[in-house]
């Protein structure tokens, strides 16, 4: 690109419009996080469905996975940030809403007096909103209809308190982030 | 015909920086060489004269042991960007 080329209002509109669509066209979600998180909770879920149906009494222990996936996650997006520098409004809306995401998860799980079966449908809600608002965010449909999907989950998950919950959960994970990960990472690749 | 426009931003890879800036929060140095099309020679220059009015800022960090430039841009800047596309705003409006 030249340099001290002279330019007209016209030209300089244009380059405006230009870059300006240049840069808001490169937001790019990353579909890893969706999926690492879409199959740690779906294989938490169905395990520990399973366990309970083999009444193992340290069926729970399954969720310990979730303290794994934060850390890969950390590591992940640390990495990540380090090598590509550009934040735009964009990717930093979607960095609040998973902080505000996580934030809210780790109140719901560590400071409530609910019983297991009450806690699972508000992550759901959790899930639906973290999902909708990325959607949103970066004009990705199945992310929107994930978050949809697992608010309606969610409904269910509030009338059915039984282990079944557990089942629904794992549908919720699925619909909400394994199905739109798979196709962010389509997306992604075009 | 353009008295009052920043000399500044009135170049074709300046005013492109500046627009890649006032989108993003924050851009590396090869975002904006990959956006601008620009040698890196070219983009180096120019950013030093944006950075050196304040319009942007330079942040240099070590990735692997090797220099990374990323720029973002100031309130300075942003007003002045502004300013700019009124004053081309006012030109058309006249024509």
């Amino acid at each position: 690109m030249e340099n001290e080329k002279e330019l007209t209002q016209e030209e300089s509109l244009r380059i405006i419009h230009e870059m300006i669509s240049a840069a808001k066209n490169d937001v790019k979600a990353d579909s890893f996080i969706f999926l690492l998180w879409g199959w740690l909770v779906f294989v938490a879920s169905i395990g520990q469905y399973i366990l309970i149906l083999m009444d193992k009494e340290w069926n729970a222990i399954v969720w310990w996975l979730m303290p794994i996936g934060g850390l890969i996650t950390a590591i992940y997006s640390i990495k990540r940030n380090k090598k590509d520098k550009t934040k735009t409004n964009v990717t930093e809306s979607l960095k609040y809403t998973w902080i505000a995401f996580g934030a809210a998860m780790l109140i719901i799980m560590f400071f409530n007096s609910m019983e297991l079966f009450q806690v699972l449908p508000c992550i759901m809600v959790l899930y639906g909103m973290g999902l909708f608002l990325s959607g949103g965010a970066i004009k990705f449909k199945p992310l929107i209809f994930g978050g949809i999907f697992c608010w309606i989950c969610a409904i269910a998950g509030f009338e059915i308190q039984n282990i079944y919950q557990l089942l629904i959960l794992a549908t919720a994970v699925f619909g909400g982030y394994i199905v739109p990960g798979y196709l962010l990472q389509m997306n992604n690749k075009k | 015909m353009f008295k009052d426009l920043d000399p500044l931003l009135h170049s074709q890879l300046r005013l492109s920086i500046m627009s890649l800036l006032i989108s993003v929060k924050e851009a590396d140095f090869s975002f904006l060489k990959e956006k601008t099309t620009a040698t890196a020679g070219n983009l180096s220059v120019q950013i030093s004269k944006l950075a050196e009015a304040d319009y942007i800022t330079i942040k240099k960090t070590f990735k692997d042991n090797y220099p990374q430039t990323s720029c973002l841009v100031t309130k300075k800047g942003i007003k002045a960007f502004e300013d700019y596309v009124e004053s081309i705003q006012a030109y058309i409006k006249k024509n």
